[in-house]
C-alpha cells in the first residue's frame, strides 16, 4: 500500500499554498490559491513521496474535497514497483 | 448589415425551439426556455433600469450567466462579466467603474457589501441569481427593442499597469463581426456541440456562447471543477460528446499530459486555441491524439477578440514557431515600424496594428471611453489603428508570426497580464518598499511570474505572507509562483529598478527572457 497520511497530504498542500495551516478536513477548493497550478504542484509533490505516478483515473475533483480524502484516494494504490 | 449575436440568438429560437441551447450536468435549457428566460429577464431589467445601464454578474458558468448575458443584450443594456474566483477587493475594483446592477448569489454579494463597507464603496443592487431562470413566466410583458449597433454589448476587464482592472468596452458591432466571421468560417450548425471552456470574463467564450446560440447549436458550459482537472475535462469531453473546443494552449497540454488522451477518445471536430503561443513540439503530440481534429490557432487582443487566424497544417509541425496566419475577413492588419509606416517586405519586425468592425470603442475612463490609436501610413493613406503591443513580421506565404510583446505585458497561462499590475499588488502591502516582478519562460504555462522583494528598513515579511497577501488581492494567475525577498534593488540611470540586474542576481540559471 502507498500510505499518506491525511496530516502529510494536508502539510504538503500548506507548502504548496505558502500558508499557515491547513486541517486534514479542510476544504480544498474554498483556499485561496487552490488552482490548476496549485493542483499539479500537489501531484508532483505526492508523487516524488510515493516515488511513482499518480494515474490520471486518480485526479479528479472528488478525490481532491479535502486532505483526508486524497490520502484515502491515494490508499487505494498499488505500492511502487507493483506496476 | 451583420446580424447583432442576441438577434441570431432569437433567430435561431424560433428555427429549433425544442433544440438543447444549454446543457448542464443535471439540466438543460431548449431554445424556447432559454430565449422565454432571457425575454423574461430582459423585460425585468428594462422596469428597473434605464436603456445602456451596467449589469454586472458574478455568476459560475452555466444557464444564469448565460440568460444574464442574452438578457441583458436583449434589454439594450451592456453586460459585465466578473470573475467568479477573484479576492473580493479585485471584483469590487470592477464594479466601482460604473456597474448599475449585479447578479449573483446572496453570500457573493455579502462578501462584497463586507469589502464594500471597509473600502467606503457602496455595492449596486443585487438581482438574486436563482431567480434569473424563473423570469420566463413573465414573457407575455416582453418585446425586445432594436438595439443600435454602437451600443456596448459588454465590458470585459483585463489587467491594467497601474493595479486598476482596465474595463475594454465592446459593441454590438464589434461582436456581430467577430461571431458572423467564426460561424461562417468554422461552418457551425445545429448538429454541434460547442464547450465553453475559458472562463467568461474572457474573451474565448463568446465565441463557444454566441456562434454555438446563434446557429442552434449546443452550448456546454465547464463547471469550474472540471477545469482544474485534465481527467475530468477529458471525461466531460467524452460523456458529452462535444464537438468544439476552444481553448488556451496550457489547458490543452494539461489535458494531453495529464488527461491520458488517447488517439480516437474525442469526437472534437474542431480544437481551437488562442491567448499564448502553443509550442510546437506539445502541439504535434497533441495532434497526434487528435486524429480527424481540424487545429486552428485564433490571435487577437481582447480589444479586438481574434483578428488573424491559422489552421495547423502537417507541415508547420517542422517550423520552429506556428504562424499567427492572416487577418480574418473585413479585418486590415499592418505592421508598423518604429516611424509609423507599414512595413510591406517579410521579415521585418514591426508592432501589429489593426484597423476594421473589430476594434473596441476604448477603455473604460471617467469622462467616457478612451480610445487607443495609433495612426500608421499605408501607401500614402493615414489609418487610425488600434495598436496591440505585440511585435511580429510578415513570413514570404503571407501569413503573420509572432516576435514577442511590448516591454510589461506579459502571457501566462493564456491571461493577460500587466508586470505593473503585480508590482503595484506587492507594493500595497505595508512592509514592502520596491517591487520586481519578471516573467519566465515555462513550458506549459508560456511564462510564469517571479518576483523580488526588498523590505522597508526593519521589517522582514516572508515569501509566504507576501504571496498570501497577493492572493487575497490578484487573481490567481497573477500571483508570482515564486517570491525572494533581496536586500536592495539595483536602478538604471534614468531611476527606473534594473529588472535585468535583479533578475541576474537571483538564481542565474533559472531565469530567462
Amino acid at each position: 500500500m502507498s500510505a499518506l497520511s491525511p496530516t502529510t497530504v494536508a502539510d504538503l498542500v500548506r507548502e504548496v499554498l505558502e500558508t499557515e495551516f491547513v486541517a486534514p478536513d479542510a476544504q480544498l477548493f474554498e483556499l485561496d490559491g487552490f488552482d490548476s497550478l496549485a493542483i499539479a504542484e500537489v501531484v508532483a509533490e505526492i508523487e516524488q513521496m510515493l516515488g511513482r505516478r499518480v494515474p490520471a483515473e486518480l485526479i479528479l475533483p472528488e478525490n481532491f474535497e479535502t486532505p483526508a480524502g486524497l490520502a484515502r484516494a491515494l490508499a487505494t494504490l498499488p505500492a511502487a514497483g507493483d506496476g | 448589415m451583420t446580424a447583432l449575436v442576441h438577434e441570431r440568438f432569437l433567430r435561431a429560437a424560433a428555427a429549433h425551439p425544442s433544440a438543447i441551447a444549454v446543457q448542464e450536468a443535471s439540466r438543460s435549457l431548449t431554445y424556447e426556455e432559454c430565449r422565454a428566460a432571457a425575454l423574461g429577464f430582459a423585460a425585468t431589467l428594462r422596469e428597473e433600469l434605464a436603456p445602456g445601464a451596467r449589469v454586472a454578474f458574478a455568476l459560475p458558468k452555466g444557464a444564469e450567466a448565460i440568460v444574464t448575458m442574452l438578457g441583458t443584450l436583449l434589454a439594450g443594456m451592456t453586460y459585465l462579466p466578473i470573475d467568479v474566483g477573484a479576492p473580493a477587493e479585485r471584483q469590487l475594483r470592477i464594479l466601482q467603474t460604473g456597474a448599475d446592477a449585479l447578479v449573483c448569489d446572496p453570500a457573493t454579494v455579502q462578501r462584497l457589501r463586507a469589502q464594500g463597507r471597509d473600502a467606503g464603496a457602496d455595492v449596486p443592487p443585487h438581482l438574486p441569481a436563482d431567480a434569473i431562470l424563473a423570469m420566463a413566466d413573465r414573457v407575455g410583458a416582453a418585446s425586445a427593442p432594436a438595439v443600435p449597433s454602437d451600443r456596448l454589448a459588454y465590458i470585459l476587464f483585463t489587467s491594467g499597469s497601474t493595479g486598476v482592472p482596465k474595463g475594454v468596452a465592446i459593441s454590438h458591432a464589434n461582436a456581430a463581426h467577430f461571431v458572423g466571421w467564426a460561424i461562417d468560417h468554422f461552418a457551425i450548425s445545429p448538429t454541434d456541440r460547442l464547450a465553453v471552456h475559458a472562463p467568461l470574463h474572457f474573451d474565448l467564450p463568446v465565441l463557444d456562447v454566441y456562434a454555438g446560440l446563434g446557429t442552434g447549436a449546443t452550448v456546454c458550459p465547464i463547471d469550474e471543477r472540471t477545469v482544474l482537472f485534465p481527467s475530468a475535462l477529458r471525461r466531460f469531453l467524452i460523456d458529452r460528446a462535444i464537438t468544439i473546443l476552444y481553448a488556451v494552449p496550457s489547458a490543452w497540454i494539461a489535458l494531453l499530459e495529464r488527461g491520458d488522451l488517447a488517439p480516437g477518445d474525442l469526437s472534437l471536430r474542431l480544437a481551437l486555441y488562442a491567448g499564448e503561443e502553443f509550442h510546437v513540439a506539445s502541439l504535434a503530440r497533441l495532434m497526434q491524439r487528435l486524429r480527424g481534429t481540424r487545429v486552428f490557432n485564433l490571435y487577437g487582443p481582447i480589444e479586438t477578440n481574434a483578428i488573424t487566424v491559422h489552421e495547423v497544417a502537417p507541415g508547420d509541425l517542422e517550423r520552429p514557431h506556428i504562424p499567427l496566419g492572416a487577418a480574418i475577413d473585413g479585418v486590415q492588419l499592418v505592421v508598423a515600424d518604429e516611424t509609423g509606416r507599414a512595413i510591406g517586405t517579410p521579415s521585418i519586425v514591426g508592432e501589429i496594428c489593426v484597423s476594421g468592425p473589430p476594434v473596441s470603442p476604448g477603455y473604460l475612463a471617467a469622462s467616457g471611453l478612451a480610445p487607443s490609436r495609433r495612426s500608421v501610413t499605408v501607401g500614402g493613406r493615414s489609418v487610425s489603428c488600434y495598436p496591440t503591443g505585440d511585435f511580429a513580421r510578415w513570413e514570404p506565404d503571407g501569413t503573420l508570426m509572432l516576435c514577442g510583446r511590448r516591454d510589461g505585458l506579459v502571457k501566462t497561462r493564456g491571461f493577460r497580464v500587466e508586470i505593473g499590475d503585480v508590482e503595484a499588488a506587492l507594493m500595497r502591502h505595508p512592509d514592502v518598499a520596491q517591487a520586481a516582478v519578471f516573467p519566465v519562460d515555462d513550458p506549459q504555462h508560456t511564462k510564469v511570474l517571479h518576483a523580488a522583494v526588498a523590505a522597508r528598513p526593519g521589517r522582514a515579511p516572508s515569501a509566504g505572507e507576501l504571496a498570501a497577501f497577493c492572493r487575497r488581492t490578484l487573481p490567481g494567475y497573477m500571483v508570482p509562483v515564486r517570491l525572494d525577498l533581496v536586500e536592495s534593488m539595483r536602478h538604471t540611470s534614468t531611476g527606473k529598478i534594473d529588472r535585468n540586474a535583479v533578475r541576474a542576481a537571483l538564481t542565474p540559471a533559472a531565469m530567462s527572457a
